[in-house]
This record gives C-alpha cells, sequence and structure tokens, in this order.
C-alpha cells in the first residue's frame, strides 16, 4: 500500500492534523495483508512540520513497525523534520536500506 | 507628494483592516494622523498607509506589547486562518525562483512556530481579545514576522524543562 500524503494537504502542520489524518486512513489499514508494506510517499509536500509527523508518522511505525517505508525526497524540509524526530527520540526512523531517504541534503 | 491619492477616513479604514472609529481614535492620539479636507473630513495619503502597512515589525511589536488594534489582514485568531494563511505565502514563495531551494524550510518553520502559538496557549490565552497570532510577510523584503499575546516561551517550556530560569535560557531553549 502506498500513503500520498499530499492527499492531506501540500503544508502538513500541526499535532491535531496529523492525529485526524492518522485516524482517517486507519479504516484502510485495518484492511491490509499481514505483512503487507506500506510505503510512504512525500511527493508534493511542501512542508512537513515536526508536530504533523510526530502524529501521523510515529503513530504509523508503532503499529506497523518495519513495514513501513518511507520513499525517498529531497524536500529540505522533510529530511530535516524527519532528521530532528531521529534526533529527539534517539533512534532511526525505518527505511528499507534501498530506499534511503537523502539525509545528506545541504541547503545553498 | 503631488501625485499622492487621498483617501477618505472609510477607505482608508477598509485598506487598513480596522474600523472607522480605530481611525478617528489613532488621528486624535496621535499614532495615525489624517489631514484635512476643506470641509474637515479626514483624508488619509496611499503613501502614510503604504508606509505603515510595510512596517511589518513596528505593527507586530506595536500589538504584542500593548495589545492595539490590528490589520484585519495579520491578525489570525484562529489556527484555521493562520494555515490559509500560509497555504498563501507558501503559493507565492513557491514561485520566487531566488528562493526554490529553502522555501521548504521557510514554510517550515513559519509553520510550526505559528502553530505552536495556538498549541501552547490552547484554553490559557492571558488576553481573550487577542487570541491568536500575528502573522505578516513581504517575500520581496525577505521578511516574516510572527507574534503572539500568549504566556511566552518561559512559561509554556518550563513544563517540560522545570530547571529553566529566565527568559533568554528559554528562547535558547526554544530556537537554538
Amino acid at each position: 500500500m502506498k500513503i500520498e500524503l499530499n492527499k492531506f494537504g501540500s503544508t502538513l502542520v500541526s499535532r491535531d492534523a496529523g492525529k485526524e489524518a492518522l485516524a482517517a486512513i486507519r479504516p484502510t489499514l485495518d484492511n491490509l495483508k499481514q505483512d503487507e508494506i506500506i510505503e510512504v510517499s512525500f511527493e508534493g509536500v511542501i512542508s512537513l512540520t515536526p508536530s504533523w509527523a510526530s502524529e501521523f508518522l510515529e503513530g504509523l511505525i508503532q503499529l506497523f513497525n518495519d513495514r513501513v517505508i518511507l520513499l525517498r525526497t529531497d524536500n529540505p524540509a522533510v529530511v530535516t523534520t524527519l532528521e530532528f524526530l531521529e534526533g529527539i527520540n534517539k533512534r532511526p526512523i525505518n527505511m528499507h536500506p534501498s530506499r534511503r531517504i537523502d539525509s545528506n541534503y545541504i541547503a545553498p | 507628494m503631488i501625485d499622492d491619492i487621498l483617501l477618505s477616513i472609510s477607505d482608508a479604514a477598509e485598506i487598513l483592516g480596522v474600523s472607522v472609529s480605530t481611525l478617528r481614535r489613532w488621528d486624535e492620539s496621535g499614532r495615525f494622523r489624517s489631514e484635512k479636507s476643506e470641509g474637515g473630513h479626514r483624508r488619509y495619503s496611499r503613501n502614510q498607509i503604504e508606509l505603515y502597512l510595510n512596517d511589518l515589525f513596528a505593527l507586530a511589536r506595536d500589538w504584542a506589547i500593548n495589545g492595539t488594534e490590528l490589520p484585519s489582514n495579520f491578525y489570525c485568531r484562529i489556527s484555521p486562518t493562520f494555515k490559509g494563511r500560509l497555504d498563501t505565502m507558501a503559493i507565492l514563495m513557491s514561485r520566487n525562483p531566488s528562493i526554490s531551494k529553502i522555501f521548504n524550510l521557510l514554510i517550515n518553520v513559519a509553520a510550526e512556530i505559528g502553530i505552536n502559538s495556538f498549541d501552547h496557549n490552547l484554553g490559557s490565552w492571558p488576553d481573550n481579545v487577542n487570541q491568536g497570532v500575528f502573522f505578516g510577510y513581504d517575500v520581496n523584503k525577505r521578511v516574516i514576522v510572527l507574534a503572539d499575546r500568549g504566556r511566552g516561551v518561559l512559561t509554556t517550556l518550563k513544563l517540560a524543562i522545570p530547571t529553566l530560569n529566565n527568559h533568554e535560557d528559554a528562547l535558547r531553549a526554544a530556537f537554538t
């Protein structure tokens, strides 16, 4: 299954909105096959704040652990937010080895 | 200026996003003076209005410290209003090639700071009349201004970091 985050909007902001997004998608997730992979796409997302990501992505990973794969992006807002969450939680966000986020993004 | 247009008080109030009575008060207090027409009516120059609106820091500071009435287009009383204005800023920034590589980060920072004003003061705004945030920006001048009349960073962060003792330490913890 692929979750396209831009379906929740292009500016993903606030804890409440992240919680609501996860709640909205739960019925679909509950019908997944056992061991089915969940890919998360950041295509079309302009901004992803730590608050929103903490509620949605961490919530998703808590439910489905290694089945969640974050697809590659070079959006600096997404990269920065995910690195920030990794730093806060002191553990890497799970990514398939062949689909790592480009964490070496450097702004000009 | 010879070719500067003089506007009526109602037109000026509409552009500024404040009430006519507010403009009358501001004139009497000296905060925003009018000229008088031959008939004694208040008149405002377009230049004067533009100068006033362009000084975002002054507007925000005056509101944050004194609670002075804000032009309505800068005031986001509730978070959906802030979100809508943020989306507009995102569209404008996305069209500016000189910031195309970092505009995502700029939106992220403005979003997180602005929404935190609402989240950290929910149900606890010290000033009910002036809940919400001031949100002004000028893409060409590369300026984004956010302000609130909330409980302050020290009060809210102390809940998570009880060892914080002063405003400087709180701001450092929040923004660095």
